[in-house]
């Protein structure tokens, strides 16, 4: 689960059918556009809504890379994926992102994503499946299927190379690197309406059907501290240092980043000795330290660690 | 960028009275019918534009009227400076029926699309006639055919910029005339209005003004008329060259006696600041992290203003520090603060900005 900072006391006032994939961040505005049926919006993190126009009929939105979105045309089959205009957010004619393969029927969904830059589409298929097209020819390069993932709604630019897939009903979260291609982590958040990744915060933005934003650290709740262990597995000898290591993981082993964990012996008195007190957890959520043996024996000491969250 | 009003002049037209004498052969009975007292009612304002040769705003209206034959046209003046109404006089009907919406264009001539044809035409500013001799360009005849309801003449750079429905074209007529290059309008056109060889001005029917570079082209900001009203029926927009200001009609319906509720309102295309939004926390909130905090000043259509300092300041009793007591607002208008707390605990954070008076609201 990932840590929520933020609920806005503003309601934001939206369609019962909003597309999932119709809120998107963009990084020029550092706000959110938001796509209704009969108008589209300009929102704040606070909730503050501007209607900012009418939105083009049966056009939809899909995130693109580096925060921002496009629109195609969903009646007409294969699509053109246009830019958007980034005063108005609305669809700009002259700049058509997959000029050499246009995208056919089966293999886009409104929400789906597409970064020029790397040359690729991704959409979302079905159970967890995200399969990645060649802007170029339209070849299939790679997919990512995220492990009991659902049919996810919306992907929304990270970083480059990176995407965040969302699903509205069960709150689920991928993080997936679509240049490898593989899924990083997987987390979830409450259940939405509609998402968008802040690529500028790097927050979890949903619109919740109280019509309330809530805004996620990237970071899930830390859940499960494991064990130390040593790595390389093995016995430490005598007094050269042995690396020992633990993980900080959320509910779904999601990894807990930037979390100090405290070290201790709990001999009376110990036996050997740590190198630190206290160390960090890194971007898997590992954390590591060096245990020294005593000099003159052999036989068993236990280590713990805690984490303050 | 947003608009800074400057003054509004409501109501900008005033109906005649009716005298209480029913002719014989009378129309619109609605029209005197209590608590109505006046015999006119403006139906519609067809052209909307700044006339640089006489340096006045000129409007051409039809009206329902109670005499015969119950409809009249007429041909408005107003100061472009106060909007006060200098005159009207009759016109011709053709200059709502044929004459589609005129507006200023290159040399100081005022220029047409038609509902008669496909043409877009140098008229002359008192009728709206075009007499031969006079420029003239037909989209019809450009690969694709083009029926424009609105344009900008740019003759010097060769240069039109058109809207049929949705979308503000630019067409460069220098050789074979091409498709330039396309922008979506966020809402249906209320009007557009030629600013310069580069920019023009359009607003939409609910009252969304946008300012568009038609040459690349490219949209340069999106804003609003102020307090943008429910109940208004149209907004029109001209574009006061010689002060550099836009003048807005906005036509609503009558009052409940028959008054006339038009307004003309006057902007300036300076910042205008409409609110800022509350901080938010964009980073984790722990004891002794920096938490960083974002808001936001924004105009009448979200857009960001800049160049503001934003002050923060911990509300008493303060149990952290702020580290940022003042942030300048980026171009999205966003501005951080960053914050430390030494231990757990709650604090109030109020971010204010200073909006000097002519600079915004």
């Amino acid at each position: 689960m990932m840590e929520q900072i933020y609920a806005s006391t503003k309601v934001v006032s939206f369609s019962s059918g909003v597309q999932p994939g119709g809120f998107c961040y963009l990084a020029s505005w550092d706000a959110f556009f938001l796509l209704n049926f009969t108008r589209v919006d300009k929102v704040f993190r606070d909730g503050t809504q501007v209607n900012i126009g009418n939105p083009v009929s049966y056009w939809s939105l899909g995130n693109r890379q580096g925060g921002r979105h496009f629109w195609f045309p969903y009646t007409t089959s294969p699509l053109d994926c246009y830019a958007a205009d980034e005063i108005t957010g609305q669809p700009s004619l002259a700049e058509v992102l997959n000029p050499a393969w246009k995208i056919p029927f089966g293999t886009w969904r409104a929400g789906d994503y597409l970064d020029e830059v790397a040359g690729l589409f991704l959409h979302n298929n079905y159970n967890g499946l995200i399969k990645i097209f060649r802007l170029a020819d339209g070849l299939q390069t790679g997919q990512i299927q995220v492990p009991g993932g659902p049919s996810y709604d919306s992907l929304a630019y990270v970083s480059p190379g990176k995407a965040m897939a969302f699903h509205k009903t069960s709150g689920k979260v991928a993080l997936v690197d679509y240049l490898i291609p593989a899924l990083v982590w997987q987390s979830r958040v409450e259940p939405f309406t509609a998402a968008a990744f802040d690529c500028r915060h790097n927050l979890v933005v949903v619109l919740g059907a109280d019509g309330k934003l809530r805004i996620y650290l990237i970071t899930p709740v830390p859940a499960v501290l494991s064990a130390p262990a040593f790595s390389p597995e093995g016995n430490p000898y005598w007094l050269s240092g042995k690396k020992v290591r633990t993980q900080l993981t959320g509910d779904m082993g999601e990894p807990c980043p930037d979390y100090w964990i405290h070290w201790q012996l709990l001999g009376t008195p110990p036996r050997g000795s740590l190198w630190k007190d206290k160390s960090k957890t890194d971007a898997q959520g590992v954390a590591e330290n060096f245990y020294f043996g005593p000099t003159d024996t052999t036989g068993e000491e236990t280590v713990k660690v805690q984490v303050i969250v | 960028m947003a608009l800074y009003p400057i003054s509004v002049k409501a109501p900008c037209l005033t109906y005649h009275l009716w005298d209480g004498v029913a002719p014989f052969i009378h129309y619109n009975d609605y029209l005197v019918t209590p608590p109505r007292v006046y015999d006119e009612s403006l139906n519609s304002l067809g052209h909307f534009f700044y006339d640089p040769g006489t340096d006045k705003l000129v409007g051409f209206a039809t009206f329902s009227i109670y005499h015969w034959p119950g409809w009249a046209v007429y041909r408005y003046e107003w100061d472009p400076v106060t909007g006060a109404f200098l005159g009207r006089s009759p016109a011709s009907i053709f200059a709502m029926a044929w004459a589609n919406h005129a507006g200023p264009g290159s040399y100081g001539a005022i220029y047409t699309t038609w509902r008669s044809c496909y043409a877009i035409s140098e008229v002359k500013s008192s009728t709206l006639t075009h007499a031969s001799g006079m420029w003239e360009i037909n989209p019809w005849t450009w690969n694709p055919q083009r029926i424009f309801n609105f344009a900008v003449v740019n003759r010097e750079n060769k240069i039109i910029a058109g809207v049929g429905s949705w979308y503000l074209e630019t067409w460069d007529i220098s050789g074979t005339p091409f498709l330039k290059g396309q922008l979506r309008l966020p809402q249906p056109l209320g009007y557009l209005a030629y600013e310069d060889r580069k920019h023009c001005w359009a607003i939409t029917k609910n009252g969304l003004i946008a300012k568009a570079n038609y040459q690349i082209p490219r949209w340069e900001m999106l804003s609003s008329v102020q307090d943008p009203s429910p109940d208004a029926v149209n907004y029109l927009c001209a574009f006061d060259t010689k002060r550099k200001r836009l003048a807005v009609f906005r036509q609503r319906p009558d009052a409940e006696d028959g008054a006339c509720q038009c307004q003309l309102e006057f902007y300036y295309p300076l910042y205008r600041v409409a609110g800022l939004t509350e901080p938010v926390p964009v980073s984790r909130l722990r004891t002794g992290d920096l938490v960083r905090f974002v808001a936001h000043l924004y105009g009448d259509t979200g857009e960001g203003v800049a160049s503001y300092l934003l002050h923060g300041e911990l509300l008493e009793p303060a149990t952290g520090q702020l580290l940022t007591p003042m942030s300048g607002a980026e171009l999205c208008g966003g501005a951080t603060f960053r914050y430390r707390a030494p231990g757990p605990g709650s604090d109030t954070l109020k971010i204010s900005a200073v909006i000097t008076d002519g600079e915004g609201a």
